[in-house]
């Protein structure tokens, strides 16, 4: 027992200890904010108001032939509304440079749902404001008849649907039934990512530097393989518990700055737990977990490091095939491509876990899943445990199939 | 006196390749035991049998009277040939890890892997990462991995290659201090003079074959040598004999 702790510790503090590993978990969160901080500031910025943009876009003319701009929208934009007549001259001005715009509405805007910018120049960013505030001319003038400010709101805005369901004849808990699921869904997915290959680099490391013909002198195949699924566990833990740390932060901050917003009848206190689909989440996240790590170690322990890596590369596709399908997965489950990974072990945690995550597969379908990935799983960790001692001292050539089934 | 190692008619075929075929030996405590032959002999092939790293194809291979398994980790110090120890990790903490495996404490280990590290003049380097050390220091650190818990078998697969003559010297004494503790020990070398300086008894394999097999002077009256490189390459120099010796 004490053999094995000082296993999981060393390999535990091996990979925590490095830099490398700290700089990668917090690049990685930083580059998803950087992203998401873009994005948001980026739709602010679509929310502009007509004041601001009419504010960079003195000079362009307005020439109104459908009869469905209201002259007052565009003066207190700033703009002058100009009479069809001088349409001709307006686009000439253009075309020659002494006008810097021109936004034309056809008479047949209804049909063709077209309009015309002119700019005078190849400026980007200036057109495109053009064109935003074209739209915002159109669509202001189009809501003005409905009178009030709240009306323009809630056509402009939509309203948000707060949908009830029923089960067997009583209210069901609906959508948010699928919140914990699908955490779990995109846990198992994070450690996909960022955990499993740990197993890998470790054993990896340990044949190129010949460290593993010391370990197996005094340790056994198996008491190492145990030691390093459970350190690879303690490592995940702590990735989950950073992103953890660094998702509630980034959520909250966003949050108070507006930036998202919850449905206004959310209440993190009641979410609805079902039990079945949680047990069943959780079933998939650890077994898939073990599967996979028991894949790498087997691949680790088979072939010659540089060969391992490259061939590593297969588990972490497979899990991502059921996205290629997932049309399928969500709209039609009894297809027999959707049964086929939902049953085969290296696909059915990602197709479970996200047909849970829906709700589109029994307690029975996900019960078979569960009981043959976990069958396969323990027969991986059997096989490795039982090639690993020839195949750890195997640094130069993968172990061939003879000596792999070989009884001695 | 019950011999530490006891190899018996012992053969290992790994795939289709003979590798080893009837080797008889033993190691008796408090004796410096030279394991010689070229590359490729079957010398690293019998050691790792001997410590079950393979399983032998017939006979026995015995530590203290029974098949080696992990759980005599404590009974045995090993120097492989290929130094192989955690480059990422500090030299310290390589040694408490090992010392860990063979059945120390951790605080036991630590005291034992800071006295070695003493000893050998690199107290100051016990918390620098291995790969930041020398290659003769990286091979004092190997050693006391080895040695950690004062083993009652050390194999020392080529220890002094690529050390100069101060370290050298420094290792061989230390590996002189086990054997007066009565430490059984397994040397692996191609310097004859090391062979000269420490064995009592020496092996010669060739081919997975026995060549030679007793006390340094037997051997070299046996080949009619005056020296131990005398009998070895006159050893490598003939026709393989069918069936060995």
């Amino acid at each position: 027992m004490s053999r094995l702790r000082a296993v999981v510790r060393h390999e535990y503090l091996t990979v925590v200890k490095q830099k490398g590993f700290w700089a990668y978990m917090i690049a990685m969160p930083l580059i998803f904010l950087v992203v998401f901080l873009l994005v948001g500031i980026g739709s602010r910025s679509e929310n502009t108001s007509l004041e601001s943009l009419s504010e960079d876009l003195k000079g362009v003319a307005v020439v109104d032939a459908s009869g469905l701009i209201n002259s007052d929208i565009v003066t207190g934009s700033g703009q002058k509304l100009y009479s069809t007549d001088e349409y001709q001259e307006l686009r000439k001005e253009v075309e020659e440079g002494d006008r810097k715009g021109l936004i034309y509405y056809p008479s047949d805007i209804l049909t063709t749902r077209q309009y015309d910018v002119y700019v005078s120049g190849v400026d980007f960013t200036f057109s495109s404001t053009a064109s935003q505030l074209a739209g915002s001319l159109l669509s202001t003038s189009l809501y003005l008849p409905l009178g009030s400010q709240e009306r323009i709101s809630l056509a402009q805005q939509g309203a948000e649907a707060v949908t009830t369901t029923y089960a067997n004849g009583t209210e069901s808990v609906g959508f948010s039934r699928f919140i914990v699921p699908g955490i779990i869904a995109a846990m198992f997915f994070i450690i996909l990512m960022f955990s499993v290959g740990y197993i890998l680099t470790s054993i990896a490391d340990e044949k190129e530097n010949r460290s593993m013909e010391m370990a197996l002198t005094y340790l056994s195949a198996k008491t190492l393989i145990i030691g390093k699924l459970i350190a690879v566990v303690l490592i995940t833990l702590t990735q989950l518990a950073f992103f953890g740390v660094l998702a509630l932060t980034a959520f909250l901050i966003a949050l108070n700055a507006d930036f998202i917003a919850l449905p206004s009848n959310f209440n993190i206190t009641s979410l609805p737990v079902d039990p079945v689909s949680v047990l069943f989440g959780l079933g998939f996240l650890v077994v898939g977990f073990v599967l996979f790590a028991a894949c790498m170690a087997l691949v680790a322990a088979l072939l010659p490091a540089k060969q391992a890596n490259s061939f590593s590369a297969l588990f972490y596709i497979l899990p991502f095939i059921p996205f290629w399908f997932m049309g399928l997965v969500l709209t039609d489950p009894k297809n027999p491509i959707v049964q086929l990974i939902t049953y085969f072990p290296l696909t059915a945690p990602t197709t479970s876990l996200v047909r849970n995550t829906v709700g589109n597969i029994t307690a029975g379908e996900m019960a078979i899943s569960l009981s043959i990935m976990t069958v396969v799983a323990l027969f991986v960790l059997w096989l490795v445990v039982k090639v690993f001692p020839k195949g750890a001292l195997e640094f130069q050539a993968p172990l061939s199939l003879r000596a792999i089934f070989a009884k001695k | 006196m019950k011999p530490t190692v006891s190899v018996k008619d012992f053969s290992l075929t790994l795939g289709s390749k003979d590798i080893v075929h009837k080797l008889s030996f033993e190691v008796k405590p408090g004796e410096v035991f030279a394991f010689l032959g070229a590359n490729g002999s079957g010398k690293t092939s019998t050691i790792r049998s001997l410590l079950g790293l393979y399983e032998p194809t017939k006979g026995k291979l015995l530590i203290n009277g029974r098949p080696y398994t992990a759980k005599d980790a404590k009974t045995v110090g090993y120097l492989p040939e290929e130094r192989g120890l955690y480059t990422r990790v500090s030299a310290i903490d390589n040694l408490i890890y090992f010392g860990e495996m063979k059945g120390l404490s951790r605080a036991e280990a630590r005291e034992t892997g800071m006295a070695f590290l003493k000893e050998v003049g690199h107290e100051d380097k016990a918390t620098l990462r291995l790969k930041k050390l020398s290659g003769g220091q990286q091979q004092k650190v190997q050693l006391g991995v080895a040695v950690m818990g004062n083993p009652d078998l050390l194999i020392l697969d080529e220890p002094t290659k690529g050390l100069g003559p101060v370290n050298r010297k420094l290792l061989l004494d230390i590996v002189e201090h086990h054997k007066q503790q009565g430490a059984a020990v397994i040397y692996i070398t191609h310097l004859m003079e090391e062979v000269e300086r420490l064995a009592d008894r020496l092996f010669i394999i060739k081919d997975g074959k026995a060549q030679a097999y007793g006390t340094v002077a037997a051997v070299k009256k046996e080949f009619k040598a005056n020296s131990i490189e005398d009998v070895f390459v006159r050893i490598y120099s003939e026709v393989p004999k069918k069936g060995g010796k």
